[in-house]
């Protein structure tokens, strides 16, 4: 596992140093365009429909759609390249109070040199008041919220957060719906969600469907390939061969 | 003929038949296989055609990674065989038994964008060896210049089909028959019926080998081939003695090759090339 970059949490007046992994795999298995006849990977060109011609990057800019279809330019502004890594605690809550919603991305925080005990030190009250802080920091050059708590007891988490903004709120209301329900059903959906309801086991959900596609692709890999039976090419190789040397030595 | 669409198949050309093999140093001299003439396409993607244009691929689903064996596009013109015991087996081929398909490619239409058609034999053969190589399921033809004589004697002690001579100069003319292909056949093909089959002690058939319309004679009694199995309410009565045959009820039509008749009408080198119940 790659570290994505170093930084720290400020923490108030104290700042601990840690080291951020990104802690879930893709889902996806990777796979890119190839072109059949020769095998080698499609590469992405720059094209300019009007002008007809591979687009140099000196001549890119940014554009945003306006709403007559044409575009204004950002490339006034170079993107800010912002190498602080700091992780700044805003505020602390329960964590219930923050709806998985929001919840983008998630991080392992690890303690590096000189910053282990004030890393244990948050966890550990973050364990005791059962509070998850809120943070802020920038990652790609771009600013980002995000919840930093305690993961089963002894390590640190972060996860990036939506920024609330985003949420679609109309969907919201999809649920406002006043059909009477009597106590009868009421009790029947009750017992049926207790009967169903069981500890969570997370090996009883593996991803079958990328377990498959990984298997066949080490099914397709060159050195599995069955090579054993085509004895019989060179079978029909040294008939004609035996036969080339047969009519040399009968001209000689 | 306009050849722009790679992708579509082109007829192939055909020779004559010649009765004798010669020798000359402007031919190239092949081993004639026997199996089905075939056109592969790796252009955007493989096609196997017959040579009527037919798909072989679906029928030969075996050759569907023969793509991944050429390197870049090309059209090949070449021979689909069953090989089995040393040789290609043409009823192996028609009844699918299981043995491994080849294709012996030996020649060469078009390739990385260009076509080849109106180059001479000798470019094309350039062309073909540079493009492909002997690999897995494809085998490259050989070719030998002037000794045809000599490949003909040779292919004749194998009981290999024939040769093929080539003239090196010549040009690729889509489904036309030329005389600068000839092919020099070593068996002599004909439809006959077997009307009886006898059994050995060791258990194997064999079948009784008539003329068409002449079931008194006898051109052979040939090894029943691997695949076949007998119908048992298809025999008739048995002839009195041990060894005579089972009559059967109804006859098998059989195409056989051989060297030669003998003066009594007896083949001689006589195999079953296909069969039909």
């Amino acid at each position: 596992m790659r570290s994505l970059f170093k930084g720290v949490i400020g923490f108030g007046l104290v700042s601990i140093p840690i080291q951020v992994y990104k802690a879930m795999d893709e889902e996806k298995v990777e796979v890119h365009w190839i072109h059949k006849v020769c095998g080698a990977r499609i590469q992405y060109r720059k094209y300019c429909p009007i002008c007809h011609v591979q687009v140099e990057s000196a001549e890119l800019a940014r554009g945003a759609a306006i709403l007559d279809g044409r575009y204004v330019m950002l490339d006034d502004e170079k993107p800010e390249t912002i190498r602080d890594h700091t992780i700044t605690i805003l505020s602390f809550h329960l964590l219930t109070a923050i709806d998985p919603v929001y919840f983008r991305q998630a991080y392992w925080l690890k303690p590096v040199a000189g910053g282990h005990k004030a890393y244990r030190l948050l966890r550990d009250t973050m364990q005791q008041t059962n509070l998850v802080a809120l943070a802020e920091l920038t990652l790609r050059s771009k600013l980002s919220l995000a919840v930093v708590r305690t993961y089963e007891d002894s390590t640190l988490m972060m996860h990036t957060l939506y920024y609330p903004e985003s949420l679609r709120r109309e969907g919201a209301q999809f649920g406002e719906i006043s059909v009477p329900v009597s106590n009868k059903e009421q009790d029947m959906a009750l017992m049926l969600v207790k009967h169903m309801q069981e500890p969570f086991v997370p090996e009883n959900y593996p991803n079958v469907a990328k377990h498959k596609l990984l298997e066949r692709i080490q099914n397709l890999m060159p050195m599995t390939k069955d090579t054993t039976n085509y004895q019989t090419t060179e079978e029909v190789i040294l008939l004609m061969e035996q036969l080339r040397e047969s009519v040399a030595q009968k001209t000689m | 003929m306009r050849m722009n669409n790679p992708a579509r198949f082109i007829p192939p050309m055909l020779g004559i038949t010649v009765p004798h093999p010669f020798d000359d140093a402007k031919w190239r001299y092949e081993i004639k296989w026997d199996g089905y003439r075939c056109q592969i396409h790796w252009t955007d993607h493989l096609q196997i055609f017959s040579r009527s244009g037919h798909d072989l691929l679906s029928q030969f689903p075996d050759l569907a990674d023969i793509g991944n064996f050429l390197d870049v596009p090309v059209i090949l013109d070449g021979e689909l065989i069953a090989w089995e015991n040393g040789k290609p087996s043409y009823y192996a081929l028609q009844k699918r038994t299981g043995t491994l398909h080849h294709v012996v490619v030996f020649d060469c239409l078009y390739a990385d964008g260009q076509w080849l058609c109106q180059k001479p034999l000798a470019t094309r053969l350039e062309w073909l060896n540079r493009c492909v190589s002997t690999s897995s399921k494809i085998v490259v033809a050989d070719g030998i210049i002037q000794q045809g004589t000599a490949l003909w004697q040779l292919v004749k002690d194998r009981s290999l089909e024939g040769v093929m001579a080539k003239h090196l100069d010549s040009p690729y003319l889509p489904g036309k028959r030329v005389s600068y292909w000839k092919k020099f056949l070593v068996m002599s093909r004909q439809w006959t019926k077997v009307f009886s089959i006898s059994q050995s002690a060791e258990g194997q058939w064999y079948w009784w080998v008539s003329p068409e319309h002449d079931a008194s004679l006898v051109m052979g009694k040939l090894e029943a081939p691997r695949g076949w199995v007998l119908s048992g309410n298809n025999l008739a009565e048995k002839g009195e003695g041990l060894n005579s045959p089972w009559r059967l009820r109804r006859p098998l039509r059989v195409e056989v090759e051989y060297r030669e008749l003998t003066a009594k009408g007896k083949m001689r080198h006589g195999r079953i090339r296909r069969w039909q119940d």
